[in-house]
């Protein structure tokens, strides 16, 4: 090749062809979606998705600081595409307009540990959160999920016992006589934001699947 | 001048005389290029063993999560982020340039315009990049893959760029040789696309944010394209310039260069969404990405044909040129990554691979088997000729490469059948999660040996770099000529 | 030697131009010198082959592209075409025996919302989570006290095998249909040594239904209150269940389980 002014254009029109295929496009097709509203059964006006609360959107800065996609997805694959309904995961797969009011969109690539896409709707227990957070050892044996011990306080234990936010530690992982654990505000708020995850709601391109016949269970030989 | 000896005239056939004017002219351009690139280069290898350090951290934390756990700058989320931005950014993009500036001033015939420009690019860019590095493990990582720098290191690397971009277009424009050579459409188009991307990542995702999956749309479009319009055309044009080089042969075709070059400007830049396969984004999306990379077979096949064509009946070169040896291990990495990342991308694949292993030990395929690779062949070619100084060590090269070929095949072989183990097992819903999570600790344990291996080779490097280096100021020594001839040199004097 | 090699230094000493730069130019860029020319292109025809293969991969691109784009709409995010609609799911699938099946459903229920809690054996976390192995709760005659906090959940203290546990079990009754309930707790009460009898869809379906209008979690005080068997039909004492909402709860059945629930109660 010989013309520069042809190498030039041909190297802006290429790319260009994605940048409108893939970028404005996709804007332009959901780039202006916006939350789902319905009627629920006593006549309420139903949104959904919905803004987080400003506890757990300081959260979800956590999620961000810490890192959490690195090993978290938030996406459900549709039923029969890998196992993640199966896994109950999720009762139905994700869709554009379960994102729109995330900051960044955090759906993550890998799956070293479970998908969280609705683990508000699996796991909304604050001790448990708390626990898991602190050394990951504690609820579960054999995570490969490093330890947060500095979302974590630890201090001497007031003069009226343990308090009300203290982490329950036993055996291995306890602090020691009049020690406690408690969790900084950082860790209140990641919690706030991983309750916060749910999906499992209707929108019309993508309604919950209708609950499959409820059959009794042959009893299982005794 | 005295006549050239019977052992340079056993390495030029068919050089005349007359070429010596173009000796001159290229000996004129080396040595203009020595400041710039070399910053750039030297740069680039130091962050590789910054890279290469949080590797190993990363590597080790994942299987055992203990590990320095309770500093919060060293949390897994944070290394493992800082660990891809400084290889990216650090390492791959500076050598990157460094080999782009001295191609192009060859190619151009041009020597190198206004050095003090690009040595001042180069202060930016390592300025940039360690606030970028620090911000994130600090607690700024955006989160979003491949642009974890936070938004208030971009600016410096932004001004970085410009003088990069803009020193491209004057040398282009200088360029004394009329016929353009496959590598400078390669090397321009890299110059051309990136700032494009990166502007248009920032825009839509940092500084007036995208609503919902668009920031993904957004976010895979850009992360892809930085493989496969930065550092892929980067990564061609040294080996389209190197192969034929070393080895004193023509490129197989000229037809399939033209076709190579088009075909992948056309179809590399549709690939990104397919890193959302079965995610919360329209068919169409996902069906055109994957449409688009099965089209990059023909990039890659013509490619293919004509690096190894070339190559074919010259392989018993490979035994004494360091420079060949590496830019061939990474053509052929190139061949092999694409080929496995058009497979990746149909469905039924994706749907074991996707979010396992598998994926990481693809893209160390592809930037550190194919590009890695190919600078570190291209650098063993470039450096002595600008600092008219030869490597001290044999022993370090051999190192060097055993160290990487064998840490390669030890990283990505393991890791990819890990991943798709992984993968098979998640897909079924009645093995606990625990349990997947469980049989992939081997695979990740031998992927922290491989990266043991990897790291010699990186040192072993660096330490024959430095010890050239520490050379350029001593008093002027022969060269080894065992490296290209395979014949033994005399003593040399006051060695 | 020499002649195959110049001697870099004829007469020793340096120029002074530069330091240590030999007098010998050409030595001095031995590299470059000893450099082959720059490449040139060649100049091989296309193969046909190459074409063929071209043409090939275009006609596969446009038919994947006509077939599976979903109309480029933006609401169409179906894989339909490439896998075609399973039937709903089946989490014991793979098993024909509806025994096997339940248990296999009721073991991965369990690993997705309890195994995190309650651990994967079955023996809780000390001090927090309590066990489900060789637990009385668990062990009692009739699922009474153990669906109703699954399905509002619990809080407040609690002995279990004589531990004492303070924390609070979240709800799980927009999470688990009624059929996924009972076979989570059949499981349960068939692990890790447990031996009881399995508890059926028919008798969630029951117990939802009284305590349909129940809000908030259960304390243990008020289980103990409640006999483990028997007839489900009763509600708490906490909160009233009227006509309405019975009516409401009761038209959601599918006919047979209207019948067993009659049948139930009419015992």
């Amino acid at each position: 090749m010989r013309y520069g002014p042809l190498l030039f254009l041909g190297i802006l029109f290429t790319l260009a062809s994605s940048w409108v295929g893939l970028v404005l496009m996709p804007n332009r097709q959901l780039g202006s979606l916006v939350a789902n509203s319905s009627t629920n059964a006593t006549g309420a006006i139903v949104l959904y998705p919905q803004a987080r609360s400003g506890e757990a959107q300081q959260g979800a800065e956590h999620y961000r600081s810490l890192g959490c996609i690195y090993c978290h997805s938030q996406q459900i694959r549709p039923d029969g595409f890998g196992s993640d309904i199966a896994r109950g995961w999720g009762k139905r797969r994700t869709v554009a307009r379960d994102y729109v009011y995330d900051k960044p969109v955090m759906l993550g690539t890998s799956r070293t540990g479970p998908d969280l896409t609705n683990i508000g709707e699996r796991q909304s227990d604050y001790a448990w959160h708390y626990a898991h957070l602190y050394d990951p050892q504690i609820t579960s044996k054999g995570s490969l999920m490093p330890p947060y011990p500095f979302l974590f306080q630890k201090r001497k234990m007031g003069q009226g016992g343990p308090s009300p936010d203290a982490l329950k530690l036993a055996g291995e992982f306890s602090v020691g006589e009049g020690w406690e654990v408690v969790p900084k505000p950082a860790a209140r708020q990641l919690v706030e934001y991983l309750r916060s995850l749910k999906t499992s709601f209707d929108l019309p391109e993508a309604p919950l699947p209708k609950a499959a016949e409820v059959t009794d269970a042959q009893p299982p030989a005794k | 001048m005295s006549s050239p000896s019977k052992t340079f005239s056993a390495l030029m056939p068919g050089d005349l005389p007359e070429d010596s004017s173009k000796r001159a002219l290229l000996a004129e351009i080396d040595a203009s290029c020595r400041v710039p690139v070399l910053f750039f280069v030297v740069s680039g290898l130091l962050w590789l063993l910054a890279g290469t350090a949080l590797a190993l951290v990363t590597s080790i934390k994942l299987h055992s999560p203990g590990f320095l756990a309770s500093w919060e700058f060293l949390t897994f989320g944070r290394v493992r982020p800082a660990h891809l931005n400084t290889v990216i950014y650090g390492f791959a993009s500076q050598t990157g340039i460094g080999v782009t500036l001295w191609l192009m001033c060859r190619l151009c015939r041009v020597p190198f315009v206004a050095p003090g420009l690009a040595t001042v690019a180069a202060l930016f860019w390592n300025i940039g990049l360690t606030v970028g590095v620090v911000g994130i493990l600090m607690g700024d990582s955006t989160s979003i893959e491949w642009l974890e720098m936070p938004r208030y290191a971009t600016p410096i690397l932004f001004v970085s760029y410009a003088l990069v971009a803009v020193w491209a277009v004057i040398t282009f424009r200088l360029r004394q040789e009329r016929q353009l050579y496959v590598s400078q459409w390669y090397l321009l188009a890299a110059l051309l696309w990136f700032p494009w991307l990166y502007a248009t990542a920032q825009i839509m995702l940092l500084i007036d944010p995208a609503r919902g999956v668009v920031q993904a749309a957004v976010n895979w479009w850009f992360a892809h394209n930085v493989l496969g319009l930065w550092f892929t055309p980067i990564g061609l044009a040294a080996i389209y310039y190197f192969i034929p080089k070393v080895i004193g042969r023509p490129i197989h075709s000229y037809y399939l260069s033209v076709l190579g070059f088009w075909s992948l400007a056309l179809f590399y830049n549709w690939n990104g969404l397919h890193h959302l396969t079965g995610g919360p984004m329209p068919a169409w999306m996902i069906t055109v990405s994957i449409v688009a990379s099965v089209m990059m077979l023909i990039p890659v096949t013509t490619v293919a044909i004509n690096h190894h064509l070339t190559m074919w009946g010259h392989f018993e070169k490979l035994r004494h040129s360091p420079t060949l040896r590496f830019v061939v291990l990474g053509a052929v990495c190139y061949t092999a990554t694409s080929l496995q990342g058009v497979a990746n991308s149909f469905r039924g694949i994706s749907e074991v691979v996707h979010f396992t292993h598998h994926t990481i030990a693809h893209a160390h395929l592809g930037l550190y088997g194919f590009f890695t690779m190919v600078m570190f062949g291209s650098l063993y070619y470039i450096v002595p000729r600008i600092t008219q100084r030869e490597w001290p060590s044999l022993g370090l090269i051999s190192i060097h490469f055993w160290g990487c070929f064998l840490g390669l095949v030890l990283y990505v072989a393991p890791l990819s059948l890990g991943g798709i183990l992984q993968g098979l097992a998640m897909n079924d819903a009645s093995v606990p999660f625990m349990k997947v999570v469980e049989g992939t600790l081997p695979w990740l344990q031998i992927r922290t040996l491989a990266g043991l291996l990897l790291a010699l080779g990186h040192v072993a490097f660096v330490a024959n770099l430095v010890w050239l280096l520490a050379r350029v100021f001593g008093p002027y020594r022969k060269p080894v000529v065992a490296i290209l001839t395979g014949i033994e040199t005399p003593a040399i004097a006051g060695k | 030697m020499s002649a195959d090699f110049p001697n870099l230094n004829p007469g020793g000493g340096t120029s002074g131009m530069d330091r240590g730069e030999a007098t010998d130019v050409t030595a001095m860029h031995a590299a470059i010198v000893r450099e082959r020319p720059d490449p040139v292109e060649g100049h091989e025809p296309l193969n046909l082959w190459v074409v063929v293969f071209i043409a090939g991969l275009l006609f596969w691109a446009g038919s994947y592209l006509t077939q599976y784009s979903g109309g480029f709409r933006s609401d169409e995010f179906s894989e339909a075409q490439i896998n075609p609609a399973p039937p709903p799911v089946e989490a014991g699938g793979g098993a024909d025996d509806p025994a096997a099946k339940a248990a296999k459903e009721g073991a991965i229920v369990f690993s997705t919302y309890c195994a995190a809690c309650h651990q994967a054996d079955g023996n809780g976390v000390a001090g927090q989570f309590p066990p489900l192995a060789g637990s009385e709760w668990v062990l009692a005659d009739g699922p009474n006290r153990m669906v109703r906090i699954v399905l509002n959940g619990l809080k407040g203290p609690i002995k279990v095998k004589g531990g004492d546990y303070n924390n609070q079990m979240n709800a799980f009754r927009d999470s688990m249909d009624d059929r996924q309930i009972a076979n989570v707790l059949t499981y349960v009460r068939n692990s890790w040594g447990n031996k009881a009898s399995p508890v059926t869809a028919a008798e969630v379906v029951a117990i939802r239904t009284a305590e349909a209008a129940r809000t908030g979690e259960w304390t243990a005080e008020e289980l103990e209150k409640i006999p483990a068997s028997g007839g489900a039909a009763e509600p708490a004492a906490v909160g009233t269940l009227t006509p309405e909402a019975l009516k409401e709860a009761l038209k959601k059945l599918s006919p047979d389980d209207l019948k067993a629930l009659l049948q139930d109660v009419s015992k």
